[in-house]
């Protein structure tokens, strides 16, 4: 597996905080917070439940920082000890009762995309609306957890493909083809609202719920 | 090269992260622009990778960052963070044990005076001798026949009131009640007030006052601490309230 080591700013920060210079820990960690917080949203599809792992994990990274090796990028361990945290609550919640029925799907068997009309643009206000980005997160959560969790690291979170299957543990291979499929899936389930006439006439009409 | 739809769905994902060789690329390209349909499926991924890179997609609850450095900053042992620990300690220990302090010079000072219903022998001459069953609760004026229907009468007692007072036990609603009156009818009936020859010389307590303030004369010979004998509070003349109170005793 082939990955950037940590930057040099980042590893010298670290080295820092091992000497003792605790403070410094926040401001490492600040600019991957909302990775972190995302990452557990995903796994947990639970706002609280989220919160309460995302801080854990940051309070076990820094607890832990000696056990950081620099051979990946700080962000990735982060993100790797946030998706352990996340799937011990899972275990803990009997999570799996709960996942949608889409994981019995054969990861490897071809998906035919739907037939839809064009969904050519979207106007960047579309995000401004509540009721769309609620659509788009109802949507992502109803993915099966091995696709959510490919999607999030590598579309939401911006990580690199290697880096999401260092962090889930996973082969490149398999990412590139969860996240065909996931990113399938969700043109499939979207389509259909935001592509004919979101805005032109009643969202939730008859007939035109995606669901 | 020549690709078909299935194989266009196949590589979509690749050819929008840009990990395509050119000759795929140009012949997926070449397809997409005859094909209405991939058109479709290309377009809708690409949207939905750009609408779920937006930032406001999904927001940091508020009060996440400062909830998880506050909770960083109590589990890091810095030193600042140690001196501030010890001055709480510090802080701690001083007021826990000025507390311990206060309340043992607050248990020697003089009670408080209650109210009748606080202390409800208010009245009983502590010399009078009085009948105590040791299961039992009250004391009676020797003869009451409760005492030997409810507190097992084999091990009734005769003790001053003030020892029964002091060992816990509270009067007879039935019999002292009716003692106490008979007392208070024999010196001229309880609405009069009680001569000097009874009580002592009158000494009002401050609480005499709180409890009568309509009635409470002053006089020169007012005290400000509460009674030490904690069976009476001395009232004025005028109080009618007074009859009750038979502790002639008290010194003070």
């Amino acid at each position: 597996m082939v990955e950037k080591p940590a930057d040099d700013s980042e590893q010298s920060l670290i080295t820092r905080i091992c000497n003792g210079e605790s403070s410094l820990f926040a401001e490492l960690v600040k600019p991957y917070e909302r990775r972190v917080y995302v990452t557990a949203l995903a796994l947990l599809r639970n706002e609280a439940d989220a919160q309460d792992v995302a801080q854990e994990a940051i309070l076990k990274a820094f607890a832990n920082l000696r056990q950081f090796r620099g051979e990946s990028r700080f962000s990735t361990w982060l993100v790797q000890i946030t998706v352990n945290e996340a799937r011990m609550r899972q275990r803990k919640q009997h999570a799996e009762l709960f996942e949608p029925m889409v994981e019995a799907q054969d990861e490897e068997g071809a998906y035919t995309p739907k037939d839809f009309a064009d969904w050519r643009e979207i106007p960047s206000e579309a995000l401004e609306r509540r009721e769309v980005r609620a659509l788009l997160v109802k949507a992502l959560a109803s993915l099966g957890q091995k696709y959510r969790e490919v999607f999030l690291l590598r579309d939401v979170d911006q990580m690199s493909i290697e880096e999401t299957a260092a962090a889930l543990n996973i082969s490149i291979a398999s990412v590139k083809t969860r996240l065909l499929r996931a990113r399938l899936m969700l043109r499939d389930l979207l389509a259909p609202a935001l592509a004919d006439g979101w805005f032109s006439r009643a969202p939730f009409g008859k007939g035109s719920k995606p669901w | 090269m020549v690709v078909n739809c299935e194989q266009v769905w196949q590589e979509i994902s690749n050819y929008l992260e840009g990990e395509v060789g050119p000759e795929l690329r140009a012949a997926m390209e070449e397809h997409i622009r005859q094909c209405r349909r991939c058109t479709a499926v290309l377009d809708g991924t690409r949207n939905v990778v750009h609408l779920y890179a937006d930032d406001r997609l999904l927001e940091l609850p508020a009060g996440f960052s400062a909830r998880w450095q506050r909770n960083l900053a109590k589990s890091m042992p810095g030193p600042r963070g140690t001196a501030f620990g010890w001055l709480i300690a510090v802080a701690a220990l001083a007021l826990v044990s000025g507390s311990f302090a206060l309340a043992r010079f607050e248990s020697h000072a003089p009670a408080a005076m209650r109210s009748d219903h606080a202390e409800p022998w208010v009245g009983v001459p502590p010399e009078m001798m009085v009948e105590i069953a040791t299961d039992g609760k009250t004391f009676h004026v020797p003869g009451c026949r409760f005492i030997h229907e409810h507190e097992g009468g084999g091990n009734v007692r005769k003790v001053t009131a003030a020892e029964a007072i002091r060992e816990g036990y509270v009067p007879c609603v039935r019999c002292l009640r009716k003692y106490l009156n008979r007392q208070a009818a024999s010196l001229g009936g309880w609405q009069k007030p009680l001569e000097a020859s009874i009580m002592p010389p009158l000494q009002p307590h401050r609480a005499a006052k709180n409890r009568h303030p309509g009635r409470f004369r002053a006089t020169s010979s007012f005290s400000s601490r509460p009674c030490p004998c904690r069976l009476s509070s001395y009232h004025p003349a005028s109080c009618r309230r007074v009859s009750y109170r038979l502790s002639s005793s008290c010194s003070s």
